[in-house]
């Protein structure tokens, strides 16, 4: 292999690395593409936000799309939001569902249809909706909510209030819980 | 012959299904189940408070009452499973404790998981098979089925009753 062979390979090399490293780089930093067709509502794909809640913690939200409704209000598509308990410590709660409702202005997201809740400690919540006050930090559902974890089960057939800041949660009966391997 | 064949068939099912229901009947029994109408669960203060109408399970002791605040112990909040446990148990009004041979009646308890014993006091009424007891204030050793009765520390003296019985089921009484 010659030396001039050897420069157009190299050439070609780092082009192609120069396209890749653009081609990351665009995707990456600019996840959020918006889409105005004639006709159509405005809507974002695989959007991610990011935020910060009342009580300092951090929250980010991924999704697979998010229509635009209004100024502030969009309507998303398997949205999964991972918020930080703790932001030292690594504690955090993620949700995901089916659908979702997010405005931006009052901070009220609505996770709509199979919630699944994953708390970092050890613990699953699964119900059929829930709604997440980023403002008043209030978390809560009316529906079924069953929380499971190794050391036990808790079942709420009308959901629960959480209150955030006080690390509160309401539970509305009728409430079953199991504790595994404990005895009177 | 096919009777025969069926036979063995049905026994060896019989014998598999009482194996398979042992287990599940003994892990059962180290569980605690609880039911209520309502919850208030405080992570901050790591306490559970049941209320309305609670029912608690634990092998063969089935205990009711009006509120129920269960106290956990749990030294790393990361490893939360590993190190989840109960620490007490504070029990208020209308108590009903039935092990199935004794019943005790009481308007206050406490329960300590490392003795595992229960305090029970204010009107507390105790009722084993045809004999009926009231007293101050009772100690339910949970291990050994013994209840103590003792004095109310926190009654006057004139009040306090000097008799100090127990009852231990195990002599068959």
């Amino acid at each position: 292999m010659n030396k001039k062979r050897l420069q157009r390979l190299f050439l070609s090399l780092s082009f192609i690395l120069t396209i890749i490293i653009f081609y990351f780089l665009f995707f990456t930093n600019n996840r959020v593409e918006n889409h105005k067709d004639s006709g159509e509502p405005s809507y974002l794909v695989r959007p991610y936000f990011r935020g910060v809640a009342e009580d300092s913690n951090l929250y980010e939200i991924n999704a697979d799309k998010a229509i635009q409704v209004d100024e502030y209000l969009y309507d998303i598509d398997n949205i999964y939001l991972k918020y930080y308990l703790d932001n030292q410590k690594n504690i955090f709660v993620s949700i995901a569902s089916n659908t979702g409702k997010m405005n931006e202005r009052t901070k009220l997201f609505k996770f709509l249809d199979n919630v699944e809740m994953i708390y970092s400690i050890g613990y699953r919540g699964v119900t059929d909706k829930l709604d997440i006050d980023f403002k008043s930090m209030v978390a809560n559902t009316s529906s079924k909510l069953v929380i499971t974890g190794a050391k036990g089960k808790l079942s709420a057939e009308h959901g629960f209030d959480y209150l955030i800041k006080t690390k509160k949660m309401f539970f509305k009966g009728p409430i079953k819980t199991v504790l595994i391997n404990q005895k009177l | 012959m096919k009777n025969k064949i069926l036979g063995h068939v049905i026994k060896l099912f019989c014998c598999i299904s009482w194996l398979l229901i042992i287990p599940v009947q003994a892990a059962e029994n180290n569980n605690i189940l609880i039911e209520s109408l309502s919850l208030e669960l405080d992570l901050a203060e790591k306490v559970a408070k049941y209320s309305q109408e609670v029912v608690v399970k634990s092998g063969a002791n089935r205990l009711e009452c009006d509120r129920m605040d269960v106290f956990f112990d749990n030294q790393d909040e990361q490893k939360y499973n590993e190190n989840f446990s109960i620490k007490k148990i504070l029990f208020f009004d209308n108590i009903i404790l039935n092990n199935g041979q004794k019943i005790i009646n009481a308007s206050k308890g406490e329960y300590l998981a490392d003795k595992r014993i229960i305090y029970f006091w204010e009107n507390v009424v105790i009722k084993d098979g045809g004999n009926y007891l009231e007293a101050d204030k009772v100690m339910y050793d949970l291990q050994k089925e013994l209840v103590t009765i003792l004095n109310d520390p926190t009654k006057e003296d004139t009040e306090k009753k000097r008799v100090r019985i127990i009852l231990d089921e195990r002599e068959g009484r």
